[in-house]
């Protein structure tokens, strides 16, 4: 398909009358089928695409893997742990790099293997289908373990603390049988208490003082964020209860303030419900600003296991070591950390080799078919990821059996992102076609499989696939494997799996309209500016050749894969909060009285709007300033003590320097901040200049008591800021000039600092499903947002707001995008299915992208979903088992979302035919 | 039938962006006010007349009564059902609407001028050069305000925009023809083949409306011919088949058959207008009907057929949708 369309670009339609009458012949010819069916929103149906791609139904082999994947309920695995804590406990003296290597070595001689029926591609990375591995050394997830497996806390409780849904909730409950409960209890969870890295991170971020002061998390705020995180009801009794029977001590701020959690001195006196409080304040230091104790979100060198192989990187590690004889203190280092890769590769290859003798073993019970497909499994095991693949079928296995030793090595709360995976596996499927040895079915089918599992990884639709865009030669690169992931999501007909749609001037018209086309079957595609995109990491100091070979990270970020070591997420401020402490001299209407930002003069006095501005700008600064200084010290914490060994074997520049990424090893490092918010920061921006300063409605004095105090007795007022301001999103200059500000002055104090690993800090508007929480957090706005509502998300407008079209919001969109925010934004539209019923329907929508592109919008994401099937599928799950939605940055199954997403995403204004 | 057009001001119903119903490729719609027929089903109810007019959203209302207070001519009144406009009284002069903080109460019918109306409208340029889009003029209908009108496409032609004319053909050759001159398409409306039952529905002989559509074709202006289907009035096969036989025989321009189901989208602006909604209780066409009737036409040899609009088993959703909407201020 790519062959035929492979000339064909993306026309630049102009007014003139040939292209016009060419335009209509085109539009005729797709209505040579006379009627257009109304009803056919399934998007298979012949006529409703006047004669376009109709993508088919999955084999049943493939109806089955993909039905074991979503029955399979969600579990934590034990094993990993256990063989890591083993490993770890004999290795006390040794090195951090050695120990690590040890750990992991342990683990993948001993993590229990499997291979399913009906599994051509093999790889698990626990005993339990779904089972989330806990990297129990970084400490992370420690405490959401132990509120799981402690029964005194109950299941709402738990739900917070794991920020899952009580379904899911349950069903991690239920993975983890007692006995395995009690080793938890028992054998690993006290090994580490203190000694890990997020434990390491809090004592260095302690002692530099970086935090004026943990949150007040007594039980009121716990209800609000609990009730943020799970829609639970019923949660401030229960807290109540625990309260008054003494298992909740209750906090003075001033007392919690000074708590040095994970310090000795809670060991032992934590009861179950303070661990599972303590998991949930792990995750939130601080509420305004926030380093996660992850790092990961990266894109591994799977390039490099491809080229060489698992075994061509031990060799290089041990010759490297072998050439370093003298005994400084830099080579003493290097030494270790080559020792160290050359231990991890070979885990590695005697890993899947595992594999292989499983395979066999089956083999010699099974009958054909099954016989001689367990064999070819066994026969692609022993040569990857040691060697490099002579087929497609090894390329894509070697791909799939590097993402699971990584995801063993790292744990559960990291994305690896597999990056432009249409650029890898190319040249294996064009070779294989030529010679014969594949069809384009089973290609296909083996990418099917590859989704399947991959949506089984860690965070849903974290794991996404990139495709299309620019080569490192500037020319269109997009591929026959590109179109294959494409038909492979339609007929999947999603999972929660993300695909990343490059798009640039060369693209191919029929490859944007195919992904356009699968639209009609699910969500779960984002579309990039590769113009943009390129530009902005040129400015990070990306080469030519590495922008253009650019992937998506987690959500939305775009990175040079394989050599790279920015990951995109974890560190973030609450942009809206900024806006608050601006309008209290640095404090929190929902807090206690203490000063939380920067130092700013009363409201009261602010003269113009440039005098808010400033204040927020002040805050702003703060605020990313204090993130900054934390993710610094959190990436020393990982520096000193835990390497990255497996992920550094695979990244450019790591063997080269004989560092680990986490020191600084890879070809680029940069740090980054996350922020969410834009409609809401500018809208109340625009709301205080409309109403103070131009309409002259209100005095500061009254719009910031109104503010301060919920819009109690002022249900009038807030009325109008809510209906009458300007708003975002509306090609409105009135709200769109500050929404562009804000974007830019975030963008600018972000910028400023640098990362000591090297490279800038770079900026992102995306949310990553904390709309909620932000907003559960915040007083009230003076945009006529209320106190704990939801915030907007990524760069799109507050929700309702937008009520000028689309073409008006991607008009706003555009402009405010225009910043340098190379970390990525998120821009996520509601659209019916009606607009893209027909073919003419599906050439519009991507007129309307490329219109969009051509302005400098960088990212946009459809749900074409309907409000009436959303509000079914919130009321009827068990209806809607893979219905895969766009949440922010990312995507998920709609059923897995708790409540407080569901609404947020049903509330966003749906653009329909008119 | 239509008062010439005088002194009165330009109205505009209002702007519609991202059309995608009102032509090809990426439309901004310029509903204008007036129309010279007065067909039972209109859709655009609030366009039908050149007056502005004041309607109140209920579902918007927060019961402040500013409006109650600040009304020159004490129009309004707060009933147990809401506010109430004494339409003889009111004249749309819109004090209400600036008092009201929710935004319940609003005024169809803008003046504009033909600078605000241009300015609009090219906003979205680059997406008419990407999609082979353009400004549709429609309304009410073009042919209301003329004079405005043909302003409007003049200065629009002179920036290099599509131009169609939406229009149901219900004026003299003379009024029409400037018009359509400056119109690259023009979307002309056939509703019934029967003499009788179209001068009884709309108001304007059905010779009119057929002279018109020959001498647009005569002139070697694109067409899209569009039937409006409404159930009980012009869903018959029979006159869709000489619809049909009337474009292959006599309109050699028409590029496009259209027949448009019927959608009740427009009931919610009926009873916002406080008018009765002469089709209240009607139900949306099949699917299976509009299929049949597309196949007669088709058999007519006309070239390209297609309908649009909404059908039976959406009816429900379609009109929560249509309530949601109006919660959410997005103008149908």
């Amino acid at each position: 398909m790519a062959n035929e369309n492979g000339n064909k670009r993306v026309p630049r339609r102009t007014t003139g009358e040939k292209s016009r009458r060419e335009f209509l012949k085109t539009a005729a010819a797709a209505a040579a089928v006379a009627v257009v069916p109304l009803d056919a929103l399934g998007g298979e149906g012949p006529a409703a695409t006047g004669g376009t791609a109709s993508f088919g139904s999955l084999s049943p082999r493939m109806e089955r893997i993909k039905a074991r994947f979503l029955n399979s309920p969600y579990a934590v695995d034990i094993e990993r742990a256990l063989n890591y804590t083993r490993a770890w406990r004999r290795s006390e003296g040794l090195s951090p790099a050695r120990r690590a290597a040890e750990g992991l070595a342990e683990a993948l001689a001993h993590q229990t293997i499997r291979i399913e029926d009906d599994e051509l591609l093999v790889g698990v990375k626990s005993n339990k289908p779904r089972g989330n591995v806990i990297a129990v050394e970084k400490g992370t997830l420690n405490g959401q373990v132990a509120a799981l497996i402690d029964p005194a806390v109950d299941l709402g409780l738990k739900s917070a603390a794991s920020g899952a849904v009580a379904e899911r909730t349950r069903q991690l409950c239920r993975s983890i049988p007692e006995e395995e409960a009690r080793l938890w209890r028992e054998e690993i969870l006290p090994v580490w208490e203190g000694k890990t890295a997020n434990d390491l991170k809090r004592r260095l971020i302690e002692e530099a003082g970086v935090f004026k002061g943990l949150p007040d998390l007594g039980p009121a705020t716990l209800a609000k964020l609990y009730r943020g995180l799970g829609g639970l009801k019923g949660i401030t009794d229960t807290l109540a209860r625990y309260e008054s029977a003494g298992i909740v001590a209750k906090q003075s701020p001033a007392g919690s303030a000074k708590r040095p959690s994970g310090a000795p001195s809670l060991k032992g006196s934590l009861s179950g419900v303070s661990k599972a409080k303590q998991a949930v304040q792990d995750s939130l230091p601080d509420l305004l600003y926030m380093s996660l104790s992850l790092q990961g979100h990266t894109i591994p060198g799977y390039k490099r296991v491809l080229a060489v192989g698992f075994r061509g990187i031990q060799d290089c590690a041990d010759k490297e070591s072998a050439q370093l004889r003298s005994d400084d203190e830099e080579s003493r280092r290097k030494k270790d950390f080559y020792e160290a890769v050359s231990l991890v590769a070979k885990a590695v290859c005697q890993y899947a080799n595992r594999y292989a003798v499983l395979a066999e073993e089956l083999a010699a019970k099974a009958d054909e078919p099954r016989r001689s497909e367990l064999l070819a499994i066994a026969r692609r095991c022993r040569r990857v990821p040691a060697q490099p693949p002579r087929d497609f079928m090894e390329a894509i296995q070697s791909l799939w059996m590097t993402q699971v030793v990584l995801e063993i090595s790292y744990g559960a709360d990291n994305v690896f992102s597999p990056g432009r995976v249409d650029q890898y596996l190319a040249p294996y499927y064009q070779a294989d076609l030529a010679a014969g040895r594949i069809t384009r079915g089973q290609a296909r089918e083996a990418i099917e499989e590859l989704m399947v599992k991959a949506a089984g990884e860690v965070i849903q639709g974290g794991n996404v696939f990139s495709i299309g865009g620019v080569g490192r030669d500037g020319e269109d690169a997009t591929n026959e494997i590109s179109h294959l992931f494409l038909e492979a999501l339609a007929r999947l007909k999603g999972i929660g799996d993300s695909v990343p749609v490059r798009i640039s001037q060369k693209t191919p018209r029929e490859f944007l309209l195919k992904a356009l086309e699968v639209h009609r079957v699910t969500g779960g595609i984002a579309f990039y500016n590769d113009e943009i995109v390129i530009r902005d990491l040129l400015e990070d100091g990306f080469t030519l050749e590495d922008a253009r070979d650019y992937g998506v990270i987690g959500c939305v970020e775009p990175a040079s894969g394989g050599n790279c070591f920015s990951y995109t997420a974890g560190n973030g401020i609450m942009m809206l909060g900024a806006l608050e402490l601006a309008l209290n001299q640095g404090r929190r209407v929902l807090g206690d009285n203490r000063l939380m930002g920067a130092e700013t003069p009363d409201p009261v006095l602010f003269q113009r709007i440039d005098e808010v501005q400033d204040a927020f700008e002040k805050q702003l600064a703060y605020l990313v300033e204090h993130v900054v200084r934390a993710a610094e010290l959190k990436d020393k914490a990982y520096a000193e003590a835990f390497p990255c060994l497996l992920l550094s074997a695979t990244v450019e520049g790591c063997l080269e320097s004989g560092k680990d990424v986490t020191q600084g090893g890879a070809k680029y490092n940069h740090g980054h901040v996350n922020a969410q918010a834009l409609g809401s920061v500018a809208d109340s921006l625009a709301a205080i200049r409309w109403a103070v300063f131009d309409e002259k409605i209100v005095t500061m004095e009254q719009l910031v008591e109104a503010v301060r105090t919920n819009f109690q007795g002022r249900e009038n007022l807030r009325q109008r800021l809510f209906h009458k301001a300007p708003k975002y999103g509306n090609d409105d200059p009135r709200a769109d000039d500050l929404a562009v500000w804000v974007a830019e002055t975030f963008t600018r104090q972000t910028r400023k600092h640098r990362c000591w690993r090297g490279g800038v800090y770079r900026p992102s508007l995306f949310s990553s499903g904390t709309q909620h929480i932000e907003g559960a957090f915040l007083g009230a706005t003076p945009d006529g947002r209320l106190a704990t509502e939801v915030v907007s998300n990524g760069v799109s407008p507050v929700n309702g707001m937008e009520r000028t079209g689309m073409t008006a919001l991607l008009h706003s969109a555009a402009k405010a995008g225009r910043a340098l925010l190379s970390d990525g934004t998120a821009l996520n539209l509601n659209i019916s299915p009606g607009l893209l019923r027909t073919a003419e329907g599906v050439e519009k929508l991507a007129d309307m992208i490329l219109a969009y592109f051509d302005m400098g919008g960088r990212h946009v994401q459809f749900n074409p979903l309907d409000r009436k099937t959303l509000f079914d599928a919130q009321t009827h799950p068990e209806k809607y088992p893979d219905l895969t939605v766009k949440v922010t940055g990312y995507s998920a199954i709609f059923a897995d979302l708790v409540k407080p997403l569901q609404d947020d995403i049903i509330a966003r204004t749906e653009f329909r035919e008119v | 039938m239509l008062p010439p057009d005088s002194a009165a001001p330009n109205l505009v119903s209002h702007i519609q962006r991202h059309s995608t119903e009102d032509g090809p490729g990426i439309r901004t719609t310029v509903f204008c006010m007036g129309c010279p027929m007065h067909c039972p089903w209109c859709q655009n109810p609030d366009s039908m007349s050149r007056k502005a007019q004041l309607i109140w959203r209920g579902t918007r209302c927060v019961g402040a009564s500013d409006c109650l207070s600040v009304c020159p001519e004490s129009a309004l009144r707060r009933t147990p059902q809401g506010i109430v406009i004494d339409r003889g009284r009111c004249d749309a002069c819109g004090d209400c609407v600036a008092a009201c903080p929710a935004a319940a109460l609003e005024i169809l019918g803008r003046k504009m001028s033909v600078a605000d109306v241009v300015q609009e409208a090219v906003r979205d340029k680059v997406f008419y050069e990407r999609s082979g889009g353009g400004v549709t003029l429609s309304g009410g209908d073009p042919v209301a305000q003329p004079d405005f009108c043909l302003a409007i496409m003049e200065s629009l032609k002179r920036a290099g925009v599509h131009l169609a004319l939406d229009t149901c053909g219900g004026v003299s050759w003379q009024r029409l023809e400037p018009l359509v001159g400056l119109a690259d398409l023009v979307l002309f409306d056939v509703k019934t083949a029967d003499e009788e039952a179209h001068l009884r529905y709309t108001g304007v002989p059905l010779r009119l409306v057929l002279n018109n559509a020959r001498a647009i074709a005569r002139l070697g202006r694109p067409m899209w011919i569009r039937t409006p289907i409404i159930p009980d009035f012009t869903d018959s096969e029979e006159s869709i088949r000489r619809i049909a036989r009337f474009i292959r025989k006599e309109l050699p321009t028409v590029e496009r058959y259209e027949l448009l189901a019927y959608n009740n989208l427009g009931r919610s602006k009926y009873e916002r207008l406080g008018l009765e909604d002469p089709l209240a209780d009607r139900r949306l066409m099949t699917s299976e009907t509009m299929e049949r009737l597309s196949r007669s036409a088709s058999a007519e040899g006309v070239p390209s057929v297609r309908w649009s609009g909404m059908t039976r088993s959406e009816d429900a959703a379609e009109i929560a949708q249509d309530q949601c909407q109006g919660d959410m201020g997005v103008s149908v």
